[in-house]
């Protein structure tokens, strides 16, 4: 898909030389795709943040030293 | 600066709605440095979340997570590095579990800190420091017959690989 966006020339100077992108697509394409995965990782980390999604730490440790229990 | 997150860290940041007493302040700072971008993993630390993730949904979130951060594997040298640790350690009667010896020198090798509640990695450099003074040389090994670098050619002794070994302050909390 095709479209026209408006933005301001200087903005996409600063962007492209601040990436060192040789084309105002790469450096376009490069911030959201860059944009996206912080997005995304703040928002795992948010949900993950005491989501009990993993054992308790003494069971891990327990784990770590023995090499041995059920994560039941 | 990154950080490594040992497992350790990662359990009390992921079961903080009951964190235990003390560790409030280390769970906040991996919770800062994941949000910054600044954490680092080992693979090892990836086994460990997963082999300990509850059920298969615990294991799919944590899996999520594992696949966006910056992952670090072990090669030629950190494996050198993290059995010359832990030999070095077993020379003086103490030993830690091999998981340890696999981030400790992952952690040498980036040196960065590593965030961590685990007392084992606080006892090996205390070993280090304790035993030889903590002076920190590097050490050349001898190449082999056929001229080969060893496993441990260029990589710091194992003492001075325990005292360069980084602990960030939140891991002392």
């Amino acid at each position: 898909m095709r479209t026209t966006i408006d933005i301001d020339r200087d903005l996409l100077d600063r962007g492209r030389a601040a990436l060192g992108a040789r084309t105002y697509r790469e450096a376009i394409i490069r911030s959201l795709t860059a944009a996206i995965e912080r997005a995304e990782l703040l928002r795992l980390v948010e949900s993950l943040e005491g989501s009990d999604a993993v054992w308790e730490l003494d069971r891990m440790l327990e784990y770590r030293r023995t090499e041995r229990g059920d994560p039941a | 600066m990154a950080t490594l997150l040992d497992t350790s860290a990662l359990v009390v940041f992921l079961r903080n709605r009951r964190p235990t007493p003390g560790h409030e302040r280390l769970a906040r700072v991996v919770g800062e440095e994941l949000r910054a971008g600044r954490g680092l993993v080992s693979a090892v630390t990836a086994v460990e979340l997963l082999v300990g993730g509850m059920g298969a949904t615990g294991r799919a979130r944590l899996g999520e997570i594992l696949d966006r951060l910056p992952m670090v594997g072990m090669d030629r040298e950190v494996a050198g590095m993290a059995g010359s640790m832990g030999a070095y350690l077993r020379s003086r009667g103490a030993s830690v579990p091999q998981v340890d010896l696999a981030i400790a020198a992952t952690a040498v090798w980036l040196d960065v800190p590593l965030l961590t509640c685990d007392s084992d990695f606080l006892r090996g450099r205390r070993v280090a420091l304790d035993l030889e003074g903590g002076s920190a040389r590097v050490r050349s090994a001898p190449r082999d017959a056929a001229g080969t670098p060893g496993l441990e050619e260029d990589l710091l002794s194992p003492q001075a690989a325990w005292t360069s070994l980084l602990i960030h302050p939140a891991s002392l909390a």
